[in-house]
């Protein structure tokens, strides 16, 4: 033990919240020898453990890597503020949790970026570790600093501090870098971090040394933006209005070094990755098992990828598109390995919207028939506005009680048909009725507050719902003399407008707006029988300032972050002085980003980054939400020219099919139907499933 | 069918807490396949015994825990499918088989070894412990240890459950203090050096007190203790606490180690 560990093991370890947080050894966890191994990767989550830990992307990243021969992947999580400070009083640089290895001697780094107020322990993640915040001061001597995730989208406010942006899946976009870096290095103009002792005390030498790691890792950043998928920010400039907005996302021209400058300069348009099928593609048969609590402590199963019910206001369904489909062999399969290899006592088969896979009612039955008996629940994380998700709910009963969700959005059905959430007040209520006839005495109700064309009216939706849901159970236990009191949550969020979605134009309701509105369900709704959450309305102004921000916000995150921002998610972390002071110092106005309404042919500053979705698209979707008029699911009505599958070569992928006989027939994979648009599939399990919508 | 295991909980996990213990043995034991009784209509749960919980930061060399089976099986068998499953540092050492109808673990178990090896630099307080003094550390331990048997009473602060602070006195609590130096730790083959400083000599206090009753004192407690005897602001937590034997005392002054140290019956590893 040298004394830096000794210091960590013995004065600092044991004086910090949750020491477990930082020292590694759980279960599958994979260490392999730095000496023998050419292409070493930290793969970081800016945000504590139990956060990072719980992400199914980094489950899936670490095991694509680790199965590399060539390649490892270590694990760096944000460092609790104690453990921060402990860190810096005695100058120790972030580390990973395998093999307590500086993250700076890695060859690439790279961040999950999951929401926008992690940016600032992102920033924090790379001073601990040493590095220069800029990208334009790191060279090759640094590792590459890389970002991906659903913030990757318009990765904007980040662009100067990050090398490269990976859009979409990272499956294979990841190999691909990998791949690159291995080629660079063992060509010699890749990380090499040992000629930094050889400098030695030749200080003319020693900045010949920089300028050639600097143009390595500069020839190395055009090399990487020829990948599919991969933007390299410093590859573009940015011009503005006089007004603010942005004027043009140019490709830079005259790339140093290389005669065909067409062949030198990045794409114009950088469009995401994925997977065209998720059949047969690589999933972690034995992930790491924490030892202490984090928030989604359970084996995750990921049964589609991808959402087309088309809710105008979310990301995820607008960015993942297409739905491509797990066959139901592989999940039971994936399943059995998870669970065998992990020793968990849930399962959780995750997506967008669980209930929306083709063969949910078989495979949750086939599930639970293997696992109940040695004690493991499944569970489903979220659950859609209709009693066969009820039935589905009751089945899983079985073994685990779990409380219901249901996200009905809005509380009126003409702010439903203007988001396109296609559900009634009768399925609402019919659902909650569903579950209290099940034995259910409480559910939880998500709600979207400051949705564009909002009225009172639709808060005061919100509350005749609440109340009819608590009528219902009173109704459905009219009979019972001992029933127990209904317990309805009713958990409020903010409309944040986000980047690639219909309502990319909308302005975010202020603050003062948001609170007033607030109130009034505070004040509307009953209480004791009804419960009320909300965010922090300024939490949520940052959020959207930075989805939808562009290059300027650099530095007013990197202002924050000197004022001390960290961990800005966490509501007693949160400081929205900090941030007004930030804004102030950097000379932004944060409601040009948040509160604008903003021009139909406006340039956005991510109109060069696309996850296949037309603008089109979201413009006619606009208009249709504006004239209350709902649009289908393509997976039920055929195509409805969202434009991501032809522009990305991919088609629907789903396997309603019963491929039971297939599966012990132990048939090829790959040997599947893809079925584009295949209508009324949820059709078919219902009927399988034997229940009654 | 009730079976008792013998494990360590090495230096490598000694930061997991006693819930994070018992879940890694539950999910270690699933993995193993183990016919595990599960009790509770909803939620079924194996039931984990164990003798007394460890606090984060410290060590056990001889823990013990018992398990139910809802179907007989072979003690070797049992063995071979467990010890491949557990992580890292948290090795099994032995297993046999426990009557029914013996009682709880958590009622047996009522004495423990404990030893406190100083080890970060501000372990001593301001009797700095340099890299390459582990005989000056050792001769402050004996200092202390004398000290303390010299003194009338050995009071420090407990604060008790309600947050109120409380002195009590540490002397009588305990069954022996004593210093050892040397090689000490029998974890050091079996995993890393637990942060020995090379070449030096271990020194360590060892004592044995209470588990789990009024009278039960906490190591922290003990050297908080010793560094008061020299008027010293010891740092417990600078230093590595592993737990050994457990015993189970009868009342009259007799005390048994509750796992059999040697000859028939027990599987050891
Ligand atoms: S292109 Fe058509 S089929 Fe493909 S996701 Fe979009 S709407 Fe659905």
């Amino acid at each position: 033990m040298t004394d830096l560990e000794r210091l960590i093991e013995y004065e600092i370890l044991p004086r910090v919240a949750k020491p477990a947080r930082y020292t590694g050894g759980e279960w599958n966890m994979i260490r392999k020898d730095h000496a023998q191994t050419a292409i070493k990767v930290a793969l970081a989550f800016p945000d504590v453990y139990e956060i990072g830990m719980s992400h199914l992307g980094l489950r899936i990243l670490y095991d694509v890597v680790n199965r590399r021969l060539d390649a490892l992947a270590e694990r760096v999580f944000a460092p609790w503020l104690d453990m921060e400070e402990a860190l810096r009083a005695r100058g120790i640089p972030l580390f990973t949790l395998e093999s307590r290895t500086p993250v700076s001697a890695f060859d690439l780094l790279g961040f999950s970026l999951q929401y926008e107020l992690s940016y600032t322990n992102l920033l924090n993640m790379l001073d601990l570790a040493g590095l220069p915040l800029a990208a334009a001061e790191r060279d090759a001597r640094h590792p590459l600093v890389i970002a991906g995730g659903p913030c990757a989208y318009n990765p904007e406010p980040l662009a100067p501090f990050l090398d490269a942006v990976v859009l979409g899946e990272g499956e294979e976009v990841l190999g691909e870098i990998i791949d690159l870096l291995a080629r660079h290095k063992a060509a010699g103009g890749g990380m090499v971090k040992d000629a930094d002792a050889a400098a030695g005390p030749d200080r003319e030498a020693a900045i010949d040394g920089a300028a050639v790691h600097r143009q390595s890792r500069a020839q190395f950043l055009r090399d990487l933006a020829r990948i599919p998928g991969v933007y390299v920010p410093s590859l573009y400039e940015v011009s503005y209005h006089p007004n603010g907005a942005v004027a043009a996302i140019t490709p830079v021209k005259g790339a140093v070094g290389d005669g065909q400058s067409a062949a030198a300069q990045a794409p114009p348009v950088v469009e995401k990755r994925l997977l065209a099928s998720m059949a047969g593609a690589p999933y972690p048969s034995a992930p790491v098992v924490p030892f202490i609590d984090i928030v989604h402590d359970r084996a995750m199963v990921e049964v589609f990828r991808g959402c087309t019910q088309g809710c105008r206001f979310c990301h995820a369904g607008m960015v993942y598109r297409p739905v491509r489909e797990k066959t139901a062999a592989e999940v039971v399969d994936q399943a059995a390995r998870q669970v065998a290899s992990t020793g968990h006592d849930e399962l959780s088969l995750v997506s967008l919207s669980s209930c929306d896979y083709s063969r949910i009612g078989p495979v949750l039955r086939e599930l639970l028939d293997t696992h109940a008996p040695s004690g493991v629940g499944v569970s489903l994380p979220s659950l859609r506005v209709d009693s066969f998700s009820v039935a589905l709910a009751q089945e899983v009963q079985r073994v685990r009680k779990t409380g219901l969700t249901f996200a009905p959005e809005a509380g009126t059905q003409r702010l439903r048909d203007v988001i396109n959430k296609r559900v009634t007040r009768e399925d609402i209520l019919g659902t909650a009725g569903a579950a209290f006839a099940a034995g259910w005495d409480g559910l939880k109700l998500y709600f979207m507050i400051g949705l564009p064309t909002e009225t009172e009216e639709d808060l005061e939706g919100i509350v005749e719902l609440a109340r009819a849901i608590v009528a219902k159970y009173e109704e459905v236990n009219a009979g019972h003399k001992r029933r127990r009191p209904v317990r309805v949550t009713v958990s409020v969020s903010t409309f944040v407008p986000k980047a690639m979605t219909p309502f990319q134009w909308e302005p975010q309701d202020g603050i003062d707006t948001i609170k007033a509105k607030q109130a009034y369900l505070k004040r509307r709704l009953p209480k004791g029988k009804i419960e009320l959450n909300w965010h922090e309305p300024e939490a949520s102004f940052i959020e959207a300032v930075m989805a939808r921000g562009d290059r300027r916000l650099a530095r007013t995150l990197e202002e924050v972050w000197r004022l001390g921002a960290r961990f800005d998610g966490w509501g007693d972390q949160f400081r929205f002085d900090r941030w007004t002071e930030a804004f102030a110092k950097s000379g932004v106005d944060p409601t040009f980003y948040a509160n604008r309404r903003r021009a139909e042919d406006e340039v956005f500053p991510w109109d060069h980054l696309t996850g296949g979705v037309d603008k089109e698209f979201l413009v006619d979707e606009r208009r249709a939400a504006f004239h209350g008029q709902t649009t289908d699911d393509c997976r039920q009505v055929g195509c409805t020219n969202c434009g991501v599958c032809p522009a990305l070569g991919v088609a629907i992928d789903l396997h309603p099919e019963d491929d039971r006989a297939e599966r012990d027939g132990r048939a090829e994979r790959g040997d599947r139907a893809t079925v584009a648009a295949v209508p009324a599939s949820p059709a078919e399990s219902l009927s399988e499933g034997g229940t009654a919508r | 069918m009730r079976v008792r295991i013998l494990f360590a909980k090495d230096p490598a996990v000694r930061f997991i807490s006693h819930l994070d213990l018992a879940r890694a043995w539950e999910r270690a034991l699933r993995r193993s396949g183990v016919p595990l009784k599960l009790a509770g209509e909803f939620n079924p749960h194996p039931r984990l015994v164990f003798a007394a919980p460890l606090s984060v930061g410290a060590c056990g060399e001889r823990e013990l825990l018992d398990v139910f089976l809802a179907q007989g099986m072979g003690l070797d068998e049992f063995a071979r499918a467990v010890r491949t499953r557990l992580p890292a540092g948290l090795p099994l050492l032995g297993v046999r088989e426990v009557s029914p109808e013996e009682p709880a673990l958590t009622a047996q178990a009522n004495l423990a070894d404990y030893r406190w090896e100083p080890r970060g630099p501000s372990a001593l307080g301001s009797v700095r412990q340099d890299v390459e003094a582990g005989a000056a550390a050792a001769e402050v331990l004996h200092r202390a240890v004398e000290a303390f048997w010299a003194a009338p009473a050995c009071p420090v602060e407990r604060k008790t459950k309600s947050g109120q602070l409380r002195t009590i006195d540490v002397r009588p609590l305990l069954k022996g203090l004593a210093v050892e130096v040397g090689d000490l730790s029998s974890d050091g083959s079996r995993s890393s050096d637990g942060g020995r400083p090379a070449g030096a000599p271990d020194s360590a206090v060892v004592f044995r007190a209470a588990l789990g009753t009024e009278d039960a004192v906490r190591p922290s407690e003990v050297v908080a203790a010793l560094g008061a005897c020299l008027k010293q602001v010891f740092a417990p937590e600078a230093g590595l606490v592993t737990r050994g034997w457990l015993y189970h005392e009868n009342g009259e002054g007799g005390s048994l180690p509750l796992w059999p140290p040697t000859g028939d019956g027990p599987a050891m590893f």
